[in-house]
């Protein structure tokens, strides 16, 4: 959790005054300090003046829109950027992701949700000085300083890609990263389009580390957009 | 089977002209010539009266010309002798008309009929939608405001046990609307052809497991999965799958008792995959197996249970048939209903 002293601030968009609202009473009784925005002109103007540590904005936004507001933002503004979307849009999806956004969230939405992406976006942020040496998630305990991982205390075998590809997962828990992304992490630039070898080291590495190989509780499909780990 | 019954039109009066003409033959030398032709104003009634004007005109020509050429002297020849024969050629398109004519009124009178009941029909699904959706929107929204304005009422302090309690109640019936729209939403967008299906290579387990994270934990708790490790991918689109399993698992949960099991399963069956949800509740009405699949289909236990708007089954057999697979319930012993899933071979990797 934050402490009060250095809580963040976090720029919220959208031209409907009930989630504004909404948004606001979660986000303050947590501590954190909410600067608001109806519209993407307003939001560049703002994230100007008080440099937010995280932007949440509506992707349907009267004027410029959300995924161009987005598109604008990243020219200078380099911290997070979490997406508010609905549920049939995966194109918008992809658009935001591309266009910047580092994560989306699908309305209507719960406040543990939004809390659980919120505090993921901004534990990225600041992961630079705290970078844990294990990681646990359920049964599942990952070592990244020895590069070993343990399911319910037995030892399992993981090749370089698999390792690489569940360490990087991991250290951005509730937080999607798209094939791309994970590609050029663990292959390198020039692989970012080979989502088929993706996958297919993708399900090699959900059979060891899934309680249940065949249902993921883990590693999370996003459709069309790449992945998620819950822990 | 549609060209058949079409050219049966023009088919049928030959045919039976020559048949009635091959029964009178044999009889020629023991009637009058004038005898034979009213024996062919059946045959032309009974065409008239089942295809129309089109097909009578040419059986009372095809009529005429046959009991020129076999019955009117000089036999084999369709030289008239007497001009007054050509007076049966009348009456046979006379006949042929009037009665065609007669029959196009009443085939015009039976289609408007069926254009009635169908609009009727439609009339009727509209109104049972629009009376469920009504109900289904209305009910959690009604159950909403009273539990939330009664927490603002200022005569009872509230202690927060109690407070959480009415809350967790708003939270479930708000789940409730937020199906039954997305139900209604998901159902346009199929009927408008706007959900086109994108395939890409999935494994089951991996759709599945997506679905259940959507569910609380308590609900999830319930849901027993076997499948097989070694399940071939298949070529689907996630969120479509995703949308039918969450409504299998939906019903399974909903029909059955609050302690008893859901159990999906799958199997590799060759050339295609088979896929199951089943419950302990107490099945499907054997009327009602494939009813249910129906739009705005709501069964008789629907009074019983949060239903929604009975879309759910109709959404996933939409899908499904997108997915040129099948979907069919069953009921299983001693009790509990089975929905399987049969996707083809060339959606299977």
């Amino acid at each position: 959790m934050s402490t009060p002293e250095k809580s963040p601030k976090i720029l919220i968009v959208d031209d409907e005054e009930q989630i504004l609202r909404a948004l606001k009473s979660i986000l303050s009784a947590r501590k954190y300090k909410v600067v608001a925005a109806h519209n993407g002109e307003e939001a560049i103007d703002l994230a100007i003046d008080h440099n937010p540590d995280l932007i949440i904005m509506d992707i349907v936004l009267p004027g410029i829109g959300g995924v161009e507001t987005c598109r604008e933002l990243r020219g200078w503004y380099t911290g997070p950027i979490l997406m508010l979307t609905v549920k049939s849009d995966e194109e918008e999806k992809i658009r935001a992701l591309d266009s910047g956004a580092d994560d989306y969230l699908t309305k209507p939405f719960s406040a543990g949700e939004l809390l659980a992406r919120v505090r993921a976006l901004l534990r990225r942020s600041a992961k630079a000085m705290t970078a844990p040496a294990t990681i646990s998630a359920g049964d599942l305990t990952i070592d990244l300083a020895h590069r070993r991982v343990r399911c319910a205390e037995v030892e399992i075998d993981l090749t370089r890609i698999e390792f690489d590809i569940l360490s990087y997962l991991a250290q951005n828990p509730d937080r999607v990263l798209t094939s791309k992304m994970i590609l050029e992490k663990v292959w390198g630039p020039e692989y970012r389009d080979d989502t088929q070898t993706l996958r297919v080291h993708m399900s090699h590495l959900r059979k060891k580390i899934e309680p249940h190989s065949a249902v993921p509780r883990h590693i999370m499909t996003e459709p069309g957009v790449g992945f998620r780990f819950v822990i | 089977m549609n060209l058949l019954t079409k050219r049966a039109e023009y088919l049928l009066p030959i045919i039976l002209i020559s048949l009635a003409t091959l029964l009178f033959l044999p009889g020629r030398a023991y009637f009058a010539k004038g005898q034979w032709a009213l024996l062919y104003l059946p045959v032309i009634v009974f065409i008239a009266s089942r295809y129309g004007v089109k097909a009578s005109v040419l059986t009372a020509v095809l009529a005429f010309f046959t009991w020129n050429y076999f019955f009117l002297p000089p036999f084999h020849t369709l030289f008239i002798d007497d001009p007054k024969d050509l007076l049966s050629l009348l009456v046979f398109l006379l006949v042929g008309i009037v009665v065609g004519l007669q029959t196009a009124k009443l085939k015009e009178k039976e289609a408007a009929q069926a254009r009635l009941d169908a609009l009727r029909e439609a009339d009727k699904l509209k109104s049972n939608f629009i009376s469920s959706v009504s109900h289904e929107l209305k009910t959690p929204l009604a159950s909403v405001m009273a539990t939330v304005t009664n927490l603002l009422e200022k005569d009872i302090a509230w202690n927060e046990t109690e407070a959480r309690g009415e809350l967790e109640s708003v939270r479930s019936d708000l789940d409730r609307l937020n199906t039954s729209i997305g139900s209604l939403i998901d159902f346009s967008r199929l009927e408008s052809d706007s959900w086109q299906s994108k395939k890409a290579w999935y494994g089951v387990g991996e759709i599945l497991g997506s679905t259940l994270a959507a569910f609380p934990e308590k609900r999830r708790q319930r849901v027993e999965i076997d499948l097989p490790n070694e399940l071939p991918q298949m070529k689907a689109d996630f969120v479509q799958l995703s949308r039918v399993f969450q409504t299998l698992l939906e019903n399974a949960l909903v029909y059955s008792g609050e302690k008893s099991k859901v159990r999906v399963g799958a199997q590799d069956n060759g050339d295609r995959l088979k896929i199951w949800v089943q419950d302990e509740g107490p099945g499907i009405p054997e009327a009602e197996l494939t009813a249910v699949f129906k739009k705005f289909y709501r069964g008789a236990a629907a009074e019983k249970f949060p239903s929604g708007v009975g879309l759910g089954l109709a959404i996933a057999a939409e899908i499904i048939k997108s997915h040129q697979g099948k979907i069919w319930a069953e009921n299983i012993k001693p009790h509990g209903a089975r929905i399987v899933i049969i996707l083809p071979k060339e959606g299977i990797k």
